[in-house]
């Protein structure tokens, strides 16, 4: 088994280096620049020179991508320096000092007005913010956000994917808690109007599209019955903090924000849950090793729960790979109707501001999530039904 | 075999209704132009936001735009959706899971990496992602191509949707279709084809793929609904179909605001019910194919 996980792990690498080649390069193709405006008004083209410079964006492609990935000092084979208990990096023609790159003219390291002086002279005035510059995705640095001033990704993804986290688990455990009782009532009374009405409202469930679910839930509870809140989450980041170490916490306004999101997200993945628990377990009942455990004078309860569940989980457990996926995108409307802070949204929104840090941080953290998820997937089978095994 | 599989299938209650549902949807986007009372673009300033009335039925936004007309152009927009991003799909799946079902070897690997990579990618995330990347290389070729009035009229945005929703959904298809073939192409009967010198092509084409078809047909079908839904939600959040191309998903948001008005909530209301109908129907007929098409699994 850990064979198995080890080799799996290993197997994400190629996989998430060539999402975030594909997701870097195609980023990049997207036309226009993340400089080209601020607000409304377009900015002086030396401005945007001079950004574009700061974020590295006029070196060639390839350089931009080493140094995404591995940080800038790496990718100049820098050689590393004490400098006043700073490291300085110093390589053929630039230098990076606190992870700010700056190029050297000469002897001196300069760069718009910032004179920073190396070897026999000394290294001052130095502004760490004055330069992008990340220590690379693989050190776990996503790099500086183009557009949210004085943000790096890692910040912006510390705050928005907690939430994010947050309103995908309930969800889908909103939909396990649903849809799988719902799915076994339907197959052990199959054909009766308990299975009916199971089998309609999944159908109903899988084709109510969140975008409409979430108004119509807003309309029913927040406009007319004035039950819940309209929008917005009940507790601040960082959450852990506030929800659990502060005594004083609402949770009562806690559950009345997260009820109708969660609902408008969940009640999909629980209809799509109550469908396959129901095929699957009328397929499991039909098998010989239940007739054997019927035979055998087991009692009802024990059959369908002991015997036919477990194996008639696989196909359950299957979709919640892809399932990670659909928490994701169906996050990216939830978040926007309910006006939330998740990752989603400012998904959409660095494709529109051509952030290109945080379009790639976002892809890759979901990434890293649907494969990890996968991966979760592959060894519950193993534990589901003792006939599978990857040794 | 067919005529099992329809006399199973028109037995079905919900499916019957899916099928009455979408025959009428397909004939409300062919006969759009009939049907329409406005152009659904016109802005009329002087007659805005005003409610469900005889010369505009569902009433008018805040341009004072028919909403009416609106709604049923946008079912044309949702047709070509459900016909166009399957046949696309369909036909990527079908070129690479034959390839990689019939000739195997590094076809086969390369193809099946390829489709890892594509499921690696977060699902709708990567429509948004393309949709987006592609849009201004599709419409410099589209104007390089010489249509240019195709591109005045936003055309280029069907195109980018289909394309997108496509790259996503093929993977899939082609999986299963490689999965099928990996089982029949050691049957007897494409032994016999292979002993009497029936060519390589024609066996995959004409022995194999017509057993292989019943789970693809199952999936392509049980996929429409899900692919409207989705560029419903691409549009809701101005990445799909952009003016002034109607879609029902524009429509929910750009009409979402009217949830609390005391009359105007019809136009938030009308777009999204009929949205839900029509995946609804779509769900329906899925459904009642996989069942007449696999009748032991019911």
């Amino acid at each position: 088994m850990l064979k198995f996980i080890i080799r799996r792990v290993l197997g994400f690498i190629p996989v998430i280096l060539a999402v975030v080649l594909f997701t870097f390069v195609l980023a990049r193709a997207l036309p226009g620049g993340p400089f080209d405006f601020a607000g409304d008004k377009s900015l002086p083209p030396t401005t945007i020179a001079n950004l574009e410079a700061k974020y590295h964006l006029d070196w060639p492609q390839w350089k931009q991508f080493t140094s995404y990935m591995i940080g800038d000092e790496l990718t100049f084979f820098a050689k590393k320096f004490k400098v006043d208990n700073q490291n300085v990096y110093v390589s053929k023609g630039m230098a990076v000092i606190n992870g700010s790159v700056y190029e050297m003219d000469g002897k001196t390291i300069c760069r718009e007005g910032e004179k920073l002086v190396y070897g026999g002279f000394k290294v001052f005035d130095l502004d760490p913010e004055a330069c992008g510059s990340s220590k690379g995705v693989l050190r776990g640095d996503l790099g500086p956000s183009f557009r949210y001033r004085g943000q790096t990704v890692n910040d912006v993804i510390k705050v928005t994917f907690p939430l994010s986290l947050q309103l995908g688990t309930m969800a889908i455990m909103l939909g396990l808690f649903i849809g799988i009782p719902a799915g076994i009532i339907a197959a052990l009374k199959q054909n009766s109007i308990f299975d009916y009405s199971a089998t309609f409202v999944a159908v109903l469930g899988v084709s109510v599209p969140s975008l409409v679910m979430a108004p119509v839930l807003i309309w029913i509870f927040a406009v007319n019955l004035s039950w819940l809140p309209a929008a917005s989450w009940g507790a601040k980041p960082p959450y852990l903090e506030n929800m659990f170490l502060n005594p004083g916490f609402d949770w009562v306004n806690y559950f009345t924000h997260a009820i109708m999101p969660v609902f408008a997200m969940g009640v999909g993945f629980s209809a799509i849950f109550a469908r396959l628990t129901r095929a699957s377990l009328l397929q499991v009942v039909r098998e010989d090793y239940i007739r054997t455990a019927r035979a055998k004078g087991l009692k009802e309860s024990v059959v369908v729960f002991r015997h036919a569940l477990r194996n008639s989980m696989i196909p359950v457990i299957t979709v919640f790979g892809p399932l990670f996926a659909a928490v994701i995108t169906g996050s990216m409307v939830i978040e926007q109707i309910f006006g939330l802070n998740g990752m989603g949204k400012h998904f959409i929104n660095s494709i529109t501001n051509r952030d290109y840090p945080i379009l790639l941080g976002v892809m890759l953290v979901y990434t890293l999530i649907l494969v990890s998820a996968n991966l979760l997937v592959d060894i519950i089978y193993g534990w589901l039904d003792p006939r599978i095994s990857y040794d | 075999m067919a005529g099992d599989a329809w006399r199973r299938f028109s037995r079905n209650l919900s499916a019957m209704m899916g099928l009455t549902v979408v025959a009428l949807f397909y004939l409300v986007a062919i006969f759009a132009p009939w049907l329409v009372t406005a152009d659904y673009t016109a802005i009329d300033l002087d007659n805005v936001e005003s409610g469900p009335a005889l010369e505009h039925y569902f009433g008018t936004d805040e341009l004072g735009r028919d909403v009416y007309s609106r709604v049923i152009w946008s079912a044309r927009s949702a047709a070509f959706v459900s016909i166009f991003v399957p046949a696309f799909s369909l036909s990527l799946g079908l070129f690479f899971g034959v390839l990689a079902g019939y000739y195997g070897g590094w076809v086969d690997t390369l193809v099946m990496r390829l489709s890892d990579i594509l499921f690696a990618f977060p699902g709708l995330l990567f429509v948004f992602f393309i949709a987006a990347t592609i849009k201004p290389a599709v419409s410099l070729w589209v104007k390089e191509l010489g249509f240019t009035e195709f591109a005045k009229q936003g055309y280029v945005d069907y195109v980018v949707v289909f394309t997108a929703l496509a790259l996503v959904g093929w993977p899939g298809l082609a999986r299963l279709i490689r999965g099928q073939f990996l089982s029949l192409k050691n049957r007897e009967f494409v032994m016999a084809a292979q002993a009497i010198g029936v060519s390589e092509w024609r066996i995959a084409v004409r022995h194999i793929l017509p057993n292989a078809m019943t789970p693809v047909i199952v999936a392509v079908s049980g996929g429409i609904g899900g692919t409207i839904a989705a560029e419903a939600s691409l549009s809701f959040l101005g990445i799909g179909l952009q003016p002034p191309n109607p879609s029902w998903g524009q429509m929910i948001s750009d009409y979402y605001g009217y949830w609390r008005h005391a009359t105007l909530w019809p136009l938030l209301f009308i777009p999204s019910l009929i949205l839900v109908a029509v995946i609804l129907a779509f769900t329906f007929i899925g459904d009642g194919l996989h069942e007449a098409l696999n009748p032991q699994s019911s």
